[in-house]
């Protein structure tokens, strides 16, 4: 039986060249991807909005600005302890009681913002993009469904709703490999082109900052470490960073992405091995530790990523010294 | 897109569709009257060819769940194989073959499953809890895996049997294990939010230290 391949990467090139139609024209998934990650770099907009993680929800309200041309980006927590976040450019200011923790304030943008010509080339290579053909309404817009299913199971879906006007994110839902809800954010209510006054928040005053990763970042590649000999296809490594600590002890630290999903392997040369082994899961976040030894060095494996837990721990399992990284 | 599903759903007739690709055709199916429809007249035709009452009975749903059991059916297996970290070399291995058996043989399981839904009305076994208990703890406080302290890497078959042996773990020890894996996790997810230009191997001058800055501790 014949299968036609659709060029897509052509589509995604063409796309990038050219100029884009009319967003109401837009028709194609990639090409609403890419309509999604401008308005999210080029629109003002103010809304309120329900994520849910599990059976937890949550409400926040969130307002986009434009500053200089630069999106600016304030997020209030509603649910839960006060707590607001504050985005403009590589700098997230975070503000709340206590000390930061995983999973205190979630990004429902997260993965679909600055999307590169490399970057959708990724996601293309590993999910199925499928615009469905059936008018909704989120927040009172019209929406258009685009649903990236993967073409593996190793990994997860997701089912986006796009502002038909203008392609912002209205709302998502994440699904794990046996479409089971994971994560899912919807607006309730949306008011695009809306700019709020710019003014220094109690974020901006008080916050304490995070620097997010910089585009002046210095290149280099291992010839030799800690790496795993099983990653799922289509995951490349994006970032790496291997240091030694004020005793001599070595780090290293990997970033893998499809383009969308991501996980972390962290090496860390530890004293002993005194901690036990672990694997744990939050809804779309699955960790594993495990501490193996190299000759008289004690070493803590850990990777932590938004994938299907069974995934994780085999790559963790794989891990091992690798002397020859640089020519694989 | 359309002709891609229709041609999946056509291999599905013939028996030669594989997981992804059903899958993909009942998510399709339920979000698209038209593919629903064609959907409908596939189902027609295969009852009639079995000679079977031509009811409309959308077995989609039925199909679906056959397959999520199966999937924690293969879940079960592999977490059987590889019980914690054990196996460290062969796991992925292990992923690919789903407990030894040939990814061909496992698709086979997979379809004969299906097939079975389809015909004889799917007398299915939820596995779903086993595995998930069995894998993962999720909104448990922790589970832990515990092998032999520092299973050496060089040795992958000691690494497999010392996993065996489980030294009892103190709480106080899986809370300060807990509390290292969460900042873990929260470096992750800072690295993770700077996904943005994903030039390779771009490093971060002081990737890991970042977080430390950023926590107010």
């Amino acid at each position: 039986m014949m299968r036609t391949q659709v060029p897509l990467s052509l589509l995604v090139f063409f796309l990038l060249v050219f100029q884009l139609p009319p967003v109401a024209h837009a028709s194609g998934g990639a090409e609403w991807l890419l309509r999604l990650s401008q308005a999210l770099a080029a629109t003002s907009f103010h809304g309120d909005l329900v994520y849910s993680e599990g059976d937890q929800w949550q409400s926040l309200m969130i307002s986009q600005s434009l500053v200089d041309g630069q999106p600016r980006r304030q997020t209030e927590f509603l649910t839960g302890e006060p707590r607001q976040q504050l985005r403009q450019g590589s700098t997230l200011l975070c503000l709340h009681n206590g000390p930061h923790r995983a999973g205190l304030m979630p990004d429902v943008f997260k993965g679909f913002e600055q999307l590169t010509a490399s970057r959708l080339d990724r996601i293309l290579a590993s999910y199925s993009l499928v615009v469905v053909d059936s008018p909704q309404r989120i927040a009172g817009r019209s929406a258009v469904q685009v649903n990236l299913m993967p073409d593996t199971s190793d990994r997860f879906a997701y089912h986006l709703w796009l502002d038909q006007d203008t392609g912002l994110l209205l709302g998502s839902d994440l699904l794990d490999t046996s479409g089971r809800l994971l994560q899912r954010f919807r607006f309730a209510r949306l008011e695009i082109g809306a700019d709020t006054p710019i003014s220094p928040s109690e974020t901006e005053l008080h916050g304490h900052r995070i620097a997010v990763v910089g585009a002046d970042d210095v290149v280099t590649y291992p010839e030799s470490g800690w790496w795993p000999s099983f990653v799922p296809s289509g995951y490349e490594p994006v970032r790496y960073a291997r240091s030694a600590d004020s005793s001599d002890v070595w780090h290293e630290r990997v970033l893998f992405s499809d383009g969308l999903a991501s996980f972390t392997l962290f090496v860390d040369e530890v004293p002993d091995a005194g901690l036990p082994d672990l694997s744990q899961r939050w809804n779309a976040t699955a960790a594993v530790v495990r501490h193996v030894t190299d000759g008289d060095r004690h070493y803590r494996i850990t990777l932590v990523g938004e994938l299907p837990p069974a995934v994780v721990a085999d790559i963790a399992a794989s891990v091992r010294p690798d002397d020859h990284i640089a020519h694989r | 897109m359309k002709d891609r599903i229709k041609e999946s759903m056509s291999a599905l007739c013939d028996g030669e569709c594989n997981e992804l690709e059903l899958r993909r055709v009942l998510n399709y199916v339920g979000s698209d009257a038209e593919m629903r429809e064609e959907w409908r007249r596939y189902q027609l035709i295969g009852a009639l060819m079995r000679d079977e009452p031509a009811g409309a009975v959308d077995l989609s749903g039925r199909i679906m769940k056959a397959l999520d059991d199966e999937r924690e059916f293969v879940d079960v297996i592999e977490e059987d194989q590889t019980d914690a970290f054990a196996g460290a070399v062969e796991q992925p291995v292990a992923r690919k073959t789903a407990g030894g058996m040939p990814q061909w043989l496992v698709s086979g399981a997979v379809a004969a499953s299906v097939t079975l839904a389809v015909l004889a009305g799917a007398r299915i076994v939820n596995e779903q809890s086993l595995s998930e208990q069995a894998m993962f703890a999720a909104q448990q406080p922790v589970k832990a895996e515990v092998a032999a302290p520092a299973a050496p890497v060089s040795q992958p078959a000691m690494v497999a049997s010392t996993a065996k042996s489980v030294p009892a773990v103190s709480a106080e020890e899986l809370s300060q294990a807990q509390q290292v894996l969460q900042q873990y996790v929260l470096e992750h997810e800072e690295q993770a939010a700077g996904v943005a230009e994903s030039d390779p191997f771009a490093r971060v001058a002081n990737f890991g230290q970042n977080g430390n800055q950023a926590k107010p501790r």
